[in-house]
């Protein structure tokens, strides 16, 4: 039985502070198997990746590796061993091109010890053609889009010739093209001997690709389970317990007044071209696109982060000009970012300071000494209201699970009771039920008089959300729909147009 | 709650807590002059003209920012003191001219660091000859003594009720109001959020740029107090005075538990770094320590001491 198992995990226990992330945990990965792993956010998926990639210790249980102990205390003692993990937030050496990406720690140098450039770089570009993608491999990663940045990790992976390749939610920045070849590549590998395990929460995907599928909840495990004897219903099921599954929109609010009016808006730098549109009082507005279709670059310019060259915003009929952020704020704007992890969560600091940080100045006597009763209240309602597992406010925000961080910024957003929020991805990489209550608290805001624009690549979730979809393709709209005339087929047409 | 708050904020300063009695343990055991009234008095008093300037180099080396100029702010500063008050003007404004031009030193350090976007270490090391220089000119190169009104003397540079040097009751003072800006107030937060992430902070409506330049004016500011309290206590100035107080400020900062990488650090955790670095010397000097080997020990003291508290804290994998 062992013998067909590469990894077997065995009681695997981890604790942070006061959180059991990992519970007893058991299960195995059969040899050159394509295996999924899901889970709510905070259900262990994360601590055991990084457990198994030496990055954490486990508390308690082993893991064997071919029927014997693995012991791994470090990321390149992982390695050495095979086992090599493409992680959701990719790290990457911005200033290194492609080819030195890819060839990271092992480069290929003749006999005086000089780095071979020509041959990585004739190496990278044939690992690319691999994956049906065609690369210049002398580009500064830096530069390169979020999709090609996560190619280029997957390909340093697969250079490193990986026994046992983890992919951590892999496909989540790729179009549905790019994510097609990739399970090509993987099917390949798999043909080739390779063990691969993914981890995603899209879950359609991983019943195309997946031999077998893992389903951990709360810390625990519940099933591992054949692939084609399950389906996404009963997946969901497992992951979720008996949670009703969010139902789509159906009341409507939106009211004749317009709150933002965008006329003619073009931010060369940005590539933003002629953008205009209406935002009306109490609708949730989505923009649709594909990746580098310059939603966040909409997003950010509305927000004040950048300047446009051209055009007119107007807010309820007041033409404004938004200089930084903390203009946005004043005037009522609010952006929850969709680079949680560089651009939204303060690392070091506590649950209420990262939900406080927006407003800080109001959690304040005299207007600067901080108010321990006006933090206690804030925090405390912001912990109720988006339900947030945390083991109190002063936990940092570092050892909460990515679902709990993401609804600690968005109550950082709530805090500044905006008039208009504009929610960047806002369920990306978080779980099926924390998804569920993050749209019903973006429902209950607006029945509350807000307006929200909504950024999101989950087109099924922008259409259950939104009152009406706005279709952007480079760096301009391309169309219009009433979200309940829309359809999938219709969005994608405009969303790849030129 | 409040014990929680207080538990957290001190974790990573209970390392370098537990290293500082069991020097002071040590002290104690090999010299019997250590523990005595006269000698922990005198620590204080001798820590307490760069211990006011870590308080603020605590602040700063938060916000990801660093000062190298601070000595020769306190050189200057101190040359422009007693410039202002051998041309007769009354010390009490002179010294208020001094803060005030304490303060333009560090303006001048924020705005061109954070304006015109320069990283800190150079433009502070910049400065630090800059400021040197001017303190030189201003001079020429010559020490200035000065014979200070007794009224302005009792309350910067004697001794006080139970013989307490009064340097040292400014340096408490300082410690109390910074630890108060840092972690009682939005101001403080700001600090925090700046250094912990300041491109969320720029997205929470946080004027970091105003953070970091007010960061470089306090720090002038704490230079300019600590080079008048040196004065009235020396009665006197030079103009190469401060050299090196730069890094013994950031040394005093680092054992105490701030990181460099911003974002960490407590004013409490500095206030023991301070004394840390003061009682080392002193008991070294007690020991009879051969006065070229100290500076060696120091270092060495230093890099242990870094290295315990971040060992006995560092976090769980």
């Amino acid at each position: 039985m062992t013998k067909n198992m590469l990894v077997s995990y065995q009681s695997i226990s981890k604790r942070f502070g006061g959180v059991q992330a990992l519970d007893d945990v058991s299960f195995s990965i059969r040899k050159g198997d394509i295996h999924g792993l899901i889970g709510e956010n905070g259900a262990g998926k994360s601590t055991l990746i990084k457990i198994t990639g030496g990055i954490y210790r486990r508390d308690h249980g082993q893991i064997l590796w071919e029927g014997r102990p693995l012991e791994v205390n470090s990321p390149p003692e992982a390695e050495r061993c095979g086992i090599s993990i493409v992680h959701q937030e990719i790290p990457l050496c911005g200033n290194l091109t492609v080819a030195q990406n890819v060839f990271l720690g092992r480069l290929i140098t003749n006999r005086f010890g000089q780095p071979k450039w020509d041959e990585m770089e004739e190496r990278t570009v044939e690992l690319f053609r691999q994956l049906g993608q065609s690369i210049d491999p002398r580009v500064r990663v830096g530069t390169l889009s979020v999709a090609l940045k996560q190619l280029t990790a997957i390909v340093q992976a697969f250079n490193r010739t990986a026994k046992f390749l983890i992919m951590d939610e892999p496909t989540s920045a790729l179009t549905p093209g790019e994510v097609e070849t990739l399970f090509e590549v993987l099917r390949r590998l798999q043909a080739e001997g390779s063990t691969i395990m993914i981890v995603s929460h899209i879950l359609s995907e991983l019943m195309e690709i997946t031999d077998r599928v893992t389903v951990l909840r709360n810390g625990r495990h519940v099933q591992t389970l054949d692939t084609r004897d399950t389906t996404v219903e009963q997946l969901v099921h497992m992951m979720v317990g008996d949670v009703p599954l969010p139902t789509p929109k159906q009341s409507t609010t939106v009211q004749d007044e317009v709150v933002l009016r965008v006329r003619g808006l073009n931010q060369n730098r940005l590539r933003l071209k002629d953008i205009s549109f209406d935002l009306y009082r109490q609708e949730i507005l989505g923009l649709a696109g594909i990746q580098g279709a310059g939603r966040t670059e909409l997003a950010t310019t509305l927000f004040g982060v950048h300047q446009p060259d051209s055009g007119t915003i107007e807010l309820e009929g007041t033409p404004v000009t938004i200089k930084n952020p903390r203009q946005a704020i004043e005037h009522g704007i609010g952006y929850l970012t969709e680079d949680r992890r560089n651009l939204g969560v303060f690392w070091d600091m506590s649950v209420w300071q990262n939900a406080g940080a927006a407003i800080i100045d109001d959690l304040t006597s005299y207007g600067t000494v901080l108010d321990r009763q006006r933090i206690e209240a804030m925090a405390s309602r912001s912990i109720q209201d988006l339900q947030i597992k945390t083991s109190g406010l002063h936990q940092t925000i570092r050892y909460l699970s990515g679902g709990n961080q993401q609804k600690v910024l968005l109550a950082r957003w709530l805090n500044v009771k905006p008039r208009i929020l504009i929610l960047d991805e806002p369920t990306r990489g978080v779980d099926v039920g924390a998804k569920a209550e993050i749209r019903k608290v973006i429902q209950e805001l607006v029945d509350q008089g807000i307006s929200v624009i909504v950024i999101s690549s989950d087109l099924e979730e922008l259409l259950a959300m939104s009152d009406r979809v706005l279709v952007m393709a480079n760096g301009s709209i391309k169309g219009e729909f009433l979200a309940k005339d829309a359809t999938f087929d219709k969005i994608m047409a405009l969303a790849v147009q030129k | 709650m409040k014990q929680l708050l207080g538990s957290l904020r001190f974790r990573r300063e209970i390392g370098v807590l537990i290293a500082f009695l069991v020097l002071c343990l040590f002290f104690t055991v090999v010299t019997n002059t250590f523990l005595t009234v006269p000698n922990i008095l005198n620590i204080l008093r001798q820590v307490s003209i760069t211990g006011l300037i870590v308080m603020f180099m605590t602040m700063i080396i938060i916000s990801t920012d660093i000062d190298l100029s601070v000595g020769s702010i306190f050189a200057a500063v101190g040359m422009i003191v007693a410039i202002f008050f051998q041309n007769g003007m009354n010390i009490w404004f002179a010294s208020l001219l001094g803060l005030f031009a304490g303060a333009g030193f560090g303006l001048i350090n924020g705005l061109v660091t954070v304006k015109g976007g320069l990283p800190p270490f150079i433009v502070t090391l910049g400065t630090q000859m800059i400021y040197r220089g001017f303190a030189l000119v201003i001079s020429g190169g010559a020490p200035a003594s000065v014979r200070l009104p007794e009224s302005f003397y009792n309350v910067t540079g004697a001794r006080t009720f139970f013989n307490l040097p009064v340097p040292a009751l400014w340096f408490v003072a300082v410690t109390l109001i910074a630890g108060f800006i840092l972690h009682k107030t939005s101001y403080g937060f700001k600090v925090y959020a700046t250094g912990g992430n300041e491109e969320a902070a720029r997205l929470s409506g946080i004027n970091t740029d105003r953070i970091r330049i007010t960061n470089f004016v306090l720090i002038g500011v704490a230079s300019a107090l600590a080079s008048i309290i040196q004065m009235a206590y020396l009665r006197g100035v030079t103009p190469t005075a401060g050299q090196g107080m730069e890094l013994t400020a950031i040394a005093s900062t680092v054992i105490g538990g701030t990181s460099m990488f911003g974002g960490v650090g407590t004013i409490g955790g500095a206030f023991i770094g301070t004394l840390f670095m003061g009682v080392v010397r002193n008991g070294l000097v007690l020991m009879g320590t051969n006065a070229y080997l100290i500076d060696l020990i120091i270092g060495i003291v230093l890099i242990s001491a870094v290295w315990f508290s971040t060992f006995s804290t560092r976090e769980k994998r």
